[in-house]
């Protein structure tokens, strides 16, 4: 489960390019691979393991326009999306 | 007394060593095309052994395993040890290890390591230069190589694609599909790389770099999961978008397809 106090941080086991704006994520252990858009891409760039979920949401907020409670909701489903698929670890 | 066989595949040389002949005669025959009298890149002899009856089985995922300039790939049928400096390969099957299996394992790490992909993809050639049709199974690799016939076909299923001074090649393989093997070794600077769809009308649009990433990534032949591997898998891909132009083609199997590509590029 991921609250706003919590930090994480990208898996070293991960390899990821950002081409334009948007990141391409592979896992080369499942062989998945997760395209990902430019607000997911400003938040995988976000998760280096000294920023809260909270921090995270709150640059997300001051970057792009939207409904505060929305984004922070979203911020912290797709975290929790990331920690399943195994491409983040909590600090 | 041992038995060698050399063959070249895009620029890519291996030598197959055995005291076994079968291996060696099976690569003679069906890699003729492909057979070679250059120095190697890859020495790999070949050992055969009864395999420990406790061990793996091959529902086990290939691993690629890289230490020091060391590689290690194990399979259900075989396992290999190299190097990528010295380029000797030691490999120790059980009498029932597949030749193209492992060849096609093989070249798909080192041409990866050389900066290079293997795609799922036909090729054909026109003068000097190709065209490449990326796509899965059943994407119509085949059927455009088909329609394509009258011009010089480089692979009907798995394209080698590799970089030479900052030019991309496209390359036959032996990895053929239904079309059979082709008749020549050759490769030619790449014009223009398109990923298949089957259609009722001919229509194409130039794809942009992160999506054309995402089609490669998804169409690349790469056994083994490794993360120094998938960076330089990463790396490749960003450079092939920004040097050859990519484009989505939906198509019908009709004779006006070459007519159609040559409009397009």
């Amino acid at each position: 489960m991921v609250s706003l106090e919590n930090k994480f941080i990208r898996n070293d086991d991960i390899a990821w390019r950002i081409i334009d704006g948007e990141a391409l994520v592979v896992s080369p252990k499942s062989s998945l691979i997760y395209p990902l858009n430019e607000v997911a891409t400003r938040i995988w760039e976000l998760l280096d393991g000294k920023r809260t979920v909270f921090d995270i949401s709150s640059i997300i907020c001051d970057e792009f326009e939207g409904d505060t409670a929305v984004i922070q909701k979203d911020v912290v489903d797709f975290i929790q999306d990331l920690l399943k698929g195994g491409l983040i670890n909590g600090m | 007394m041992s038995s060698k066989v050399k063959f070249e595949i895009a620029d890519i040389t291996f030598q197959f060593s055995s005291s076994y002949a079968k291996p060696i005669l099976w690569v003679k025959e069906h890699y003729a095309i492909y057979l070679s009298q250059s120095v190697p890149d890859l020495d790999i002899h070949l050992e055969f052994k009864k395999r420990y009856k406790s061990g793996r089985t091959s529902s086990v995922p290939l691993e690629v395993i890289s230490e020091n300039g060391k590689f290690f790939l194990r399979s259900g049928h075989f396992d290999l040890t190299g190097s990528y400096s010295s380029g000797k390969v030691k490999v120790v099957s059980n009498h029932n290890m597949g030749v193209a299996d492992l060849t096609r394992t093989l070249f798909s790490v080192v041409i990866v390591k050389k900066g290079g992909l293997l795609l799922h993809a036909s090729a054909v050639a026109d003068g000097n230069s190709s065209y490449v049709f990326c796509g899965p199974s059943e994407s119509g690799k085949t059927t455009i190589a088909k329609l394509l016939q009258g011009k010089d076909v480089l692979t009907d299923e798995t394209t080698a694609i590799i970089n030479k001074d900052n030019r991309y090649y496209a390359y036959s393989t032996p990895f053929f599909g239904e079309l059979g093997s082709v008749s020549k070794n050759r490769g030619a600077p790449v014009k223009a790389i398109f990923f298949i769809h089957k259609g009722d009308y001919f229509s194409h649009k130039r794809v942009c770099r992160v999506d054309a990433m995402r089609h490669f990534l998804y169409n690349i032949i790469l056994s083994g999961r490794n993360l120094d591997l998938t960076n330089k898998v990463l790396d490749s891909v960003s450079n092939l978008v920004e040097r050859v132009p990519c484009y989505d083609l939906y198509f019908k199997a009709d004779a006006e397809l070459w007519r159609y590509i040559n409009g397009i590029a």
